[in-house]
């Protein structure tokens, strides 16, 4: 297996060192952010109390506060944002193509919207594991489509139609579900699962996504010498003993895992998985492989401090965390198609 | 009370062009709003009331809403009423202001209604309505009987001592304000209202976290599990309530109360119903914590 990644060492522009010291800082600015997020929300407490909160016998006000609001909130803040980042990185480098994304192909529409139909039937009520698993089922259908639709090695125009079409189906019929809800407030939870936001998830919902979306990572990790050696051409990566009907299998079920379950517990996070692998890849001497693990860790870092920003920015009501992340990603989005045309031309 | 006062005149004017028999008492009463209509019901009678709004049969939104059943229903469009040839309209001030505007400028009597947002506005209202229908002795009635209510509620709490910090907590974490009819009734019955706490004018939403920082001894819901998911509603269960209803406030062990929306969302006489239901929980409270 030493071959592929010496072959793909020729354009590796930061070296083993750089790779390293990156993995490092992100892992520093993960660590910091989520300490933030512990201890900022819209009661002050004292740090020494959230300290003495954090694991006491007794359940004093602070301890509910950081253990039961807070932490699951910061762990799926990580956790989501590390799900998207790899989940991008991973796609990106199947297809072959810098604007996949589990949001914009419609991944997270369609994980939503299994979600969704989990939910308001009354189903996940009965069954908790119903949740994630109606946003793997809808995130792994949608995967397949796009796959069907656009294929390999299809032209970015293909791919981002067919995630249109995708994600029109599924807004129109998540809408729909929600609309048929008898429960009045159902009908406006459509701003939650479009634009996601980690407000006041619990333990519980930690205890259903992580441990699917942990699964989902070891297989999109799994790929990453696979990934590296698809950059030389499908040929390449065959002769060096790469299967890749495993590949596609690995990040197809992999990305439907990790995505599927985290939606299921946030509504949809969008760009994250676009703007972060982007920011990263000069660092990694465009190596997918590399950019796995990075990606991963720049996706939390994202998202745990789009998550705290999204506390302080309205005075009343949470800001969704997807409003924000759509901020950031759209003009960045924008500014990649306006950079893909001109090097089709 | 001024520009009230002014407004009524203007109203009574156009109406006495439109019709000249509206000093009698009005026969064919259409309410636009599920609270007034509540009042209208109980002081001129099922038989007078031409028109209700669709809330008026939701056990939801009105206590009296077996009451209203069978009455002719409207959904707020100024046709719907006209339709009834209605020789009083009734409506709040501010809920459905397009169509009273409309009704007023077509010559129709239109008589508005502030919200009760406290017990005082609500004895104002009840007094309105029974002279607007021609009830003056059935409103005196009604407001006597509250009032009497009420103070048994008040001195069985025994507001002395103590005061346990109440807080309503809604779906989505909807609370109320100090400018609310269920925030008289907490104080009268010896709680602190939260938003009393918080200096919380209006109702709005309330963090989990500052809930919890508050360190309330009650917490009430207005509606618990409903038949239907929504996320809304999954707050209510979120695991932090739990660990905080299992935890203990200074004066014992802290408890919930469900008490209908439908008791004090509309100002009425039903209000002494959640007032006993407090002044109750209020007593288990101070019990049950014994000497702190």
């Amino acid at each position: 297996m030493s071959m592929p990644v010496s072959i793909a060492e020729r354009h590796d522009e930061a070296g083993p060192a750089g790779f390293g010291i990156l993995v490092m800082l992100l892992s520093v600015a993960i660590v910091v952010l989520f300490v933030l997020s512990l201890i900022t929300g819209p009661i002050s407490l004292p740090f020494l109390t959230l300290l003495s909160g954090l694991g006491a016998e007794d359940a004093s006000l602070a301890g509910i506060i950081v253990e039961q609001i807070r932490l699951p909130r910061a762990i799926l803040a990580l956790t989501i944002g590390a799900t998207l980042g790899l989940a991008g990185a991973a796609l990106q480098g199947l297809l072959r193509n810098p604007l996949a994304e589990p949001g914009l192909i419609g991944v997270s529409g369609c994980a939503a919207l299994g979600a969704v139909i989990a939910f308001y039937t009354g189903l996940s009520a009965a069954f908790a594991l119903a949740l994630p698993f109606g946003g793997i089922a809808g995130a792994f259908l949608a995967v397949a489509a796009i796959y069907a639709l656009a294929g390999r090695e299809s032209s970015i125009l293909t791919l981002i139609l067919a995630g249109v079409a995708v994600n029109t189906f599924a807004g129109a019929l998540t809408t729909l579900a929600l609309n048929l809800s008898p429960n009045p407030y159902a009908a406006f939870e459509i701003f939650f699962w479009l634009l996601g936001s980690l407000s006041d998830r619990s333990m519980q919902h930690v205890a259903l996504a992580v441990p699917l979306m942990a699964l989902g990572w070891v297989l999109l990790f799994t790929t990453g010498r696979a990934l590296d050696a698809l950059t030389l051409g499908e040929d390449t990566a065959r002769s060096l003993g790469f299967r890749l009907g495993s590949v596609q299998a690995r990040i197809v079920i992999g990305t439907a895992l990790s995505v599927g379950a985290a939606v299921a517990v946030s509504g949809i996070i969008g760009f994250v998985g676009l703007v972060v692998p982007h920011l990263l890849r000069p660092f990694v001497g465009y190596r997918p492989g590399r950019l796995l693990l990075l990606s991963a860790l720049g996706g939390a870092v994202l998202t745990l401090a789009a998550d705290i920003a999204v506390r302080f920015m309205l005075d009343g009501p949470e800001l969704k965390l997807g409003v924000l992340t759509a901020l950031i990603g759209a003009p960045f989005f924008l500014y990649l198609v306006i950079q893909t045309r001109r090097s089709m031309r | 009370m001024r520009a009230i006062g002014l407004q009524s005149i203007v109203v009574l004017l156009i109406a006495l062009t439109a019709s000249p028999g509206v000093h009698a008492a009005p026969q064919r009463i259409a309410s636009l709003n599920v609270c007034v209509g509540q009042l209208a019901l109980a002081l001129a009678g099922r038989a007078r009331m031409a028109s209700m709004t669709f809330l008026a049969t939701d056990p939801e939104s009105a206590y009296w809403h077996k009451e209203a059943r069978g009455l002719p229903v409207n959904y707020g469009r100024a046709e719907e009423i006209m339709s009834v040839r209605p020789d009083l309209v009734i409506a709040g001030r501010y809920t459905t202001s397009a169509t009273t505007a409309l009704l007023q400028k077509l010559g129709y009597r239109v008589e508005l209604f502030d919200p009760a947002e406290s017990l005082e506005q609500l004895r104002v209202n009840i007094r309105r309505m029974a002279a607007v229908v021609g009830e003056p002795a059935r409103g005196a009635r009604l407001i006597r009987d509250m009032d009497r209510r009420l103070a048994a509620a008040a001195s069985a709490a025994t507001p002395e001592g103590q005061k346990p910090v109440a807080v309503i907590f809604r779906a989505n974490g909807f609370t109320m304000g100090r400018r609310s009819l269920i925030n008289d009734v907490l104080t009268l019955t010896g709680f602190s209202h939260l938003s009393a706490k918080l200096a919380m004018e209006q109702a709005g939403f309330l963090p989990l976290e500052k809930l919890i920082a508050a360190d309330p001894a009650l917490i009430v819901f207005s509606e618990f599990k409903p038949e239907h998911p929504s996320i809304a509603h999954q707050l209510l269960e979120h695991p932090a309530l739990e660990y905080l209803l299992s935890s203990r406030w200074a004066g014992g062990k802290r408890s919930v109360a469900v008490i209908p929306a439908s008791l004090w969302n509309c100002g009425g006489p039903f209000i002494a119903d959640a007032a006993e239901r407090l002044a109750r929980e209020r007593a288990l409270l101070v019990k049950a914590g014994g000497s702190p």
